[in-house]
């Protein structure tokens, strides 16, 4: 995503816009359109804020993609409930963390920044952490098989349900008890590569 | 024993007697609670993480009205012309030769001599830039003076600024890895093979990873600080080089020349100088002919 262009709302994308709560069941549901238009409302709001904090646009467009990821994570968890404001005035309170969370982490330790309290809804340091286990994760997942791979996406990404996932005959499993036994092993060796990795403790 | 349905526990499907017998079990059973936890945390890390690749994957790919469509294959037609026109004149010298005997041969890529980086930019635009030479370093310039083989680090900060500097730095950077006759064993032969391979960001986490269940070590500190130049780091970089300072002679010209590539990258030349002064003064400094070079550049 280029940092300064703005990209032209589609029809769809559009209603997004005039309806809030469309707009924030859509992200829940993680649907492309309404990423970019969070994306985009992200985007315009925060160009003044990366100037002044000298952040390259790479910067810029990992704190936009971070701030997307933790808007709609928090709405799935439900940390975030729709009440009567755009979801991206919270996502813009995201990014201003999240600026304010990278320039300390750029500064030397006594230097005193203006106001840096956390939300009490996240973390931005626990969020950063996270995101290296995250990636670790992501990576690990790779060298499981195919299978697995499409087994763990389903319920983790697609947030499929079992009974949907065999009626539609999308894996070869006729039935849930299958589907679930088989999706239990490929967890249990993600946890052993994890384990090994050591993203989560041995005991 | 039972088997219990941890992840029906976690979808919070459990009801009644089941998630009564779960929740005496995970009470009674320290290393199933564990089991549970470990779980949890990596359905979570595996939730987050697909999501991030779906938020990047949709907003890498711009989607594009009519108007920019047009814009665009306007653009990528100019390119185009752009490149032939490169290709065709520039290389040409003015009035000279036939065009039969304006090609130049390029020497095959020594086996020893890394793959020149490929950039994920636009193919057209690789073109246009001045190819870096792929012969084997050493036999660049007829003084044996090893010339960069990558371009520098991005580096932060203003922006019109920073692109004269990064040319600078493009002209005098050179890093080198492994250190001359120094090998990696396990558990940083992994982690050397990233690096070598440029790939900073996975050998990165790579060491953050055993940063975290290593005792510090000296080998540790010398990845890590070439890790950190090489993603443009400099200030963390020089801290990790610093560490190693008189710790390991072997090491010493390495790290008197990647310290003084730190300190540019964290936009201080006149802390630089001296370094680049001292090596350059020192016959047999394995960085000397470099160190002339970044002395030249930097005048």
């Amino acid at each position: 995503m280029a940092f300064s262009i703005s990209i032209l709302p589609k029809k769809e994308e559009l209603k997004l816009l005039a309806d809030k709560q469309a707009f924030y069941n859509a992200l829940g549901r993680a649907e492309p359109a309404a990423i970019r238009v969070l994306a985009e409302k992200i985007t315009y709001n925060m160009g003044q804020a990366v100037l002044h904090a000298a952040l390259s646009p790479e910067d810029a467009e990992e704190l936009v993609n971070d701030a997307v990821v933790i808007t709609i994570t928090n709405i799935q968890n439900q940390t975030f409930l729709f009440s009567d404001f755009s979801p991206a005035a919270y996502a813009n309170g995201v990014v201003r963390k999240l600026i304010a969370n990278r320039i300390r982490t750029k500064k030397p330790k006594q230097e005193t920044l203006e106001d840096n309290r956390m939300p009490s809804d996240y973390d931005p340091e626990t969020y950063l952490n996270n995101k290296e286990l995250e990636q670790l994760v992501g990576k690990l997942l790779e060298k499981l098989e195919e299978n697995c791979r499409q087994l763990l996406r389903l319920k983790y990404f697609e947030n499929l349900k079992d009974k949907e996932i065999v009626e539609q005959k999308i894996t070869p499993y006729t039935s849930t008890t299958s589907l679930k036994s088989k999706r239990n092993q490929c967890m249990n060796k993600l946890i052993e590569l994890a384990r090994k990795m050591g993203v989560v403790p041995e005991n | 024993m039972k088997k219990f349905d941890i992840e029906a526990y976690l979808d919070g499907t459990l009801s009644g007697d089941e998630l009564d017998a779960f929740r005496k079990e995970m009470t009674e059973n320290p290393a199933f609670a564990h089991q549970v936890e470990q779980q949890q945390k990596i359905g979570q890390h595996l939730r987050t993480q697909l999501l991030r690749e779906h938020v990047t994957s949709v907003l890498s790919e711009k989607p594009r009205t009519g108007v920019f469509r047009w814009l665009g294959l306007a653009g990528g037609t100019l390119l185009i012309l752009l490149v032939v026109y490169l290709l065709v004149f520039k290389n040409e010298p003015p009035g000279a030769q036939p065009p039969t005997e304006t090609k130049q041969e390029v020497p095959p890529l020594s086996p020893t001599t890394p793959a020149p980086e490929k950039t994920q930019g636009n193919p057209v635009l690789e073109q246009i830039k001045p190819t870096r030479s792929t012969q084997p370093i050493a036999q660049n310039e007829p003084s044996g003076l090893l010339i960069p083989d990558y371009p520098a680090p991005n580096i932060r900060g203003q922006q019109a600024e920073n692109s004269a500097w990064q040319k600078t730095l493009d002209q005098l950077w050179f890093t080198q890895f492994p250190p001359q006759n120094t090998r990696f064993n396990a558990p940083f032969s992994d982690v050397a093979q990233l690096l070598a391979a440029r790939d900073f960001p996975n050998a990165f986490v790579e060491l953050e990873t055993l940063e975290q269940h290593q005792a510090q070590n000296d080998t540790l500190l010398l990845l890590k600080a070439y890790c950190l130049l090489e993603m443009g780091e400099g200030a963390e970089a020089l801290r990790y080089f610093e560490q190693l300072e008189d710790r390991e002679p072997q090491w010493n010209a390495y790290l008197e020349w990647h310290r003084a590539l730190s300190l540019l990258t964290t936009g201080e030349p006149k802390k630089a100088l001296p370094k680049f002064r001292k090596m350059a003064n020192t016959p047999g400094h394995p960085f000397r002919k470099q160190s002339l070079r970044a002395l030249e550049v930097l005048k």
